[in-house]
């Protein structure tokens, strides 16, 4: 799960299965806050749900700064190829 | 009449102006005289949370009388409060229609803290006492520990799940956050249903305007609201928490709806309550 397209395949079975997001709504571009209605408490989740799979675990910051999809597995990648 | 009606408002710009100033002021005097006794005295964390959630619910309880004898307020009723007198670390759901509605809740509880934007914790007049009293910032990223750390130490918490003030008819969307917490802790949630008539002190509202006549504030706390099965059997906590949200909302939609429809159309109850309340101190002109 290196390539940001693992990632955000992976993403988006989390968003799918947790959040229940319906799948046509998921795209690189699409707001978690706006159009995912999601709050600050779902993004903690999000990133523990990402973090067991993953081994990285996102500080506060990281997470704040994250708004669409594409943020989160951009900084996922980032962390995981570092 | 009407210029009598004009004066009679005018009057209560005045009071109400009075009633703000004796807000802030009171908060100060109280941070410099009661809030250095009670950090003095006290050996303990909880202890000084105790003992200033006492000192800011007599002084709310003061204060509420003194908004009826001032005549901003006609009449002040609390219904329901046989369900969370013995009750301890319970999470209470309010609507917020008006910025008075937490000092009357607060007046009719003594050891529940309030969930409040950072903001105001840092409030000259009255932050330092919300600070000792415990009060949580719900912008705080300890958030969620520390709210699960005051209800644990059998501390009750008042959330507005709107988030804000509600809107001149109906409620804001709620926010999750008060869903998350009794989910996570199964605090027994209280529903703390808030009506105004006529409204007042909206979000914006400048505190000078006043409503057509002076205000019946009402609070109707209802028994504890059981998480529905619909809820818990669903495997995660995102999607709980939604289902909860949507569940309480819906709970207050109808609630406040139903008051609404019956102060329209005065049943004998709302009549016999009526009777029982005591006409209003009067202004000057009456």
């Amino acid at each position: 799960m290196k390539t940001k397209d693992a990632i955000f395949a992976r993403m988006r079975e989390i968003l799918v299965e947790v959040f229940e997001v319906e799948e046509r709504n998921i795209t690189l571009e699409a707001h978690l806050y706006k159009d995912l209605d999601f709050d600050s408490l779902d993004a903690v989740e999000l990133a523990v749900k990402l973090g067991v799979e993953t081994g990285i675990s996102l500080q506060e910051e990281e997470l704040r700064a994250i708004r669409t999809i594409g943020d989160a597995v951009d900084i996922v990648h980032y962390r995981m190829n570092r | 009449m009407l210029g009598k009606l004009n004066l009679a408002r005018k009057w209560r710009v005045v009071m109400t102006g009075v009633c703000f100033l004796t807000f802030l002021c009171g908060g100060l005097i109280l941070t410099v005289t009661a809030l250095p006794l009670i950090l003095l005295l006290s050996a303990t964390p909880a202890q000084r949370e105790r003992r200033t959630l006492l000192l800011i619910h007599y002084a709310f309880k003061f204060f509420m009388r003194y908004m009826q004898m001032l005549n901003p307020i006609s009449s002040f009723q609390v219904h329901g409060l046989e369900h969370v007198s013995s009750r301890k670390g319970a999470l209470f759901i309010a609507n917020h229609p008006t910025l008075i509605d937490v000092v009357a809740i607060m007046s009719s509880l003594p050891n529940c803290q309030c969930i409040v934007k950072k903001s105001l914790l840092q409030n000259v007049y009255f932050g330092r006492l919300l600070q000792a009293a415990g009060y949580v910032a719900h912008d705080s990223s300890e958030f969620m520990a520390e709210c699960a750390q005051r209800l644990h130490a059998g501390f009750s918490l008042l959330i507005f799940p709107e988030g804000t003030r509600s809107p001149l008819e109906g409620l804001q969307r709620f926010s999750r956050g008060a869903a998350q917490i009794a989910l996570r802790t199964g605090a027994a949630v209280v529903p703390v249903a808030v009506t105004c008539e006529p409204p007042t002190l909206h979000k914006g509202d400048p505190w000078y305007t006043v409503p057509s006549r002076p205000i019946d504030l009402t609070l109707r706390f209802f028994p504890s609201l059981e998480i529905p099965t619909a809820v818990t059997e669903k495997k995660h906590l995102p999607l709980q928490a939604r289902a909860l949200t949507s569940y309480w909302e819906n709970f207050f939609r109808q609630e406040l709806h139903m008051a609404k429809s019956s102060a329209l159309d005065p049943s004998e109850e709302n009549i016999s309550e009526a009777a029982g309340t005591p006409l209003p101190i009067g202004g000057p002109l009456q």
